[in-house]
């Protein structure tokens, strides 16, 4: 790549980066290589940030995410989470619907056994 | 209808959340978890980890804050101020004599806030009482005598449309089916 398409990559760089073509061009390789890590990752952080969503509308009305979801899948609803976190921002009464389908299917794990409390031991013992 | 009603202003302002420790049961760390949650706004549908969008908390009653076991005694809070020998520490009971509950709460909050420069915009939404008295309680929202949290405004039927309804734009009709199916 020559010079002047090194130069026009790092426009907005930092100090001398934006300027001097022998660090423009450290950090215009570098900034390449972000973009194309960052282009699989952004697939990853949208999806996590679509299920922080999801799990704090579902928890407005008392489920939690992965009871949710598992009551979804049992009705075969196949909504997508890009899909389900819109509706919980933009559409509360379509998703307070979508909760309550789930929660009919999958009312929740009532049988939680809790692990037995450890009892301090007397000292004679 | 809805739709345009989240974009709103009212779905992004900052509500004020209000705890006493006098009426809640819960031990220290598992209130400051609740609060860490709410003064990051992951508990809104509208999150998003590039704004700020947090709420403010107000806790009263700090000084009946309640721990388990021993730890009033035995938990040490320490202090360095990065000369060398000057590690200092005091329990927690010393802590809530000296500081009062107030700062043992925002330490413990202090930690369950992700470490970023929100951190500490963030922290300073928590207002913190020893007694019951506080000075925002016009801050915290009350239609019909409930509070009003914004974990439902925009977000739940029945709250977004008492909001309406006070602000006079929905008709009365639509009141009535709103809260019949929830």
């Amino acid at each position: 790549m020559n010079k002047a398409k090194v130069l026009k990559l790092a426009k907005g760089f930092r100090g001398r980066a934006k300027n001097c073509i022998r660090i423009a061009r450290e950090r215009v390789e570098k900034a390449l290589q972000y973009s194309y890590r960052d282009r699989r990752n952004k697939k990853r952080d949208m999806r996590s940030l679509w299920i922080q969503r999801i799990n704090a509308g579902t928890r407005i009305h008392s489920v939690n995410y992965g009871n949710f979801m598992h009551g979804l899948m049992k009705e075969n609803i196949q909504l997508n989470r890009k899909v389900l976190s819109e509706l919980s921002m933009h559409e509360p009464h379509s998703f307070k619907a979508l909760v309550d389908i789930s929660r009919n299917a999958f009312p929740g794990n009532k049988n939680v056994v809790h692990a037995p409390r450890k009892v301090a031991l007397p000292l004679s013992v | 209808m809805s739709q345009q009603l989240a974009r709103t202003r009212l779905a992004y302002a900052r509500t004020w959340h209000h705890l006493s420790f006098a009426t809640d049961p819960r031990p220290l760390g598992r209130i400051a978890s609740s609060i860490a949650l709410h003064l990051m706004g992951k508990h809104k549908p509208i999150y998003d980890p590039s704004t700020d969008c947090g709420d403010y908390v107000i806790a009263t009653s700090c000084a009946d804050i309640n721990t388990t076991g021993k730890k009033r005694y035995q938990k040490l809070y320490y202090t360095h101020s990065t000369r060398p020998g000057s590690l200092k520490s005091m329990s927690m009971d010393n802590m809530f004599k000296k500081w009062g509950g107030g700062e043992v709460l925002k330490k413990a909050v202090r930690g369950m806030l992700p470490k970023n420069r929100l951190r500490d915009k963030r922290l300073a939404r928590l207002k913190v009482f020893e007694g019951e008295d506080h000075p925002y309680r016009k801050n915290v929202v009350k239609i019909d005598g409930k509070t009003v949290n914004n974990d439902k405004i925009g977000h739940s039927g029945e709250t977004l449309d008492a909001v309406l309804q006070m602000k006079n734009e929905l008709p009365p009709e639509k009141v009535g089916v709103a809260q019949a199916s929830t």
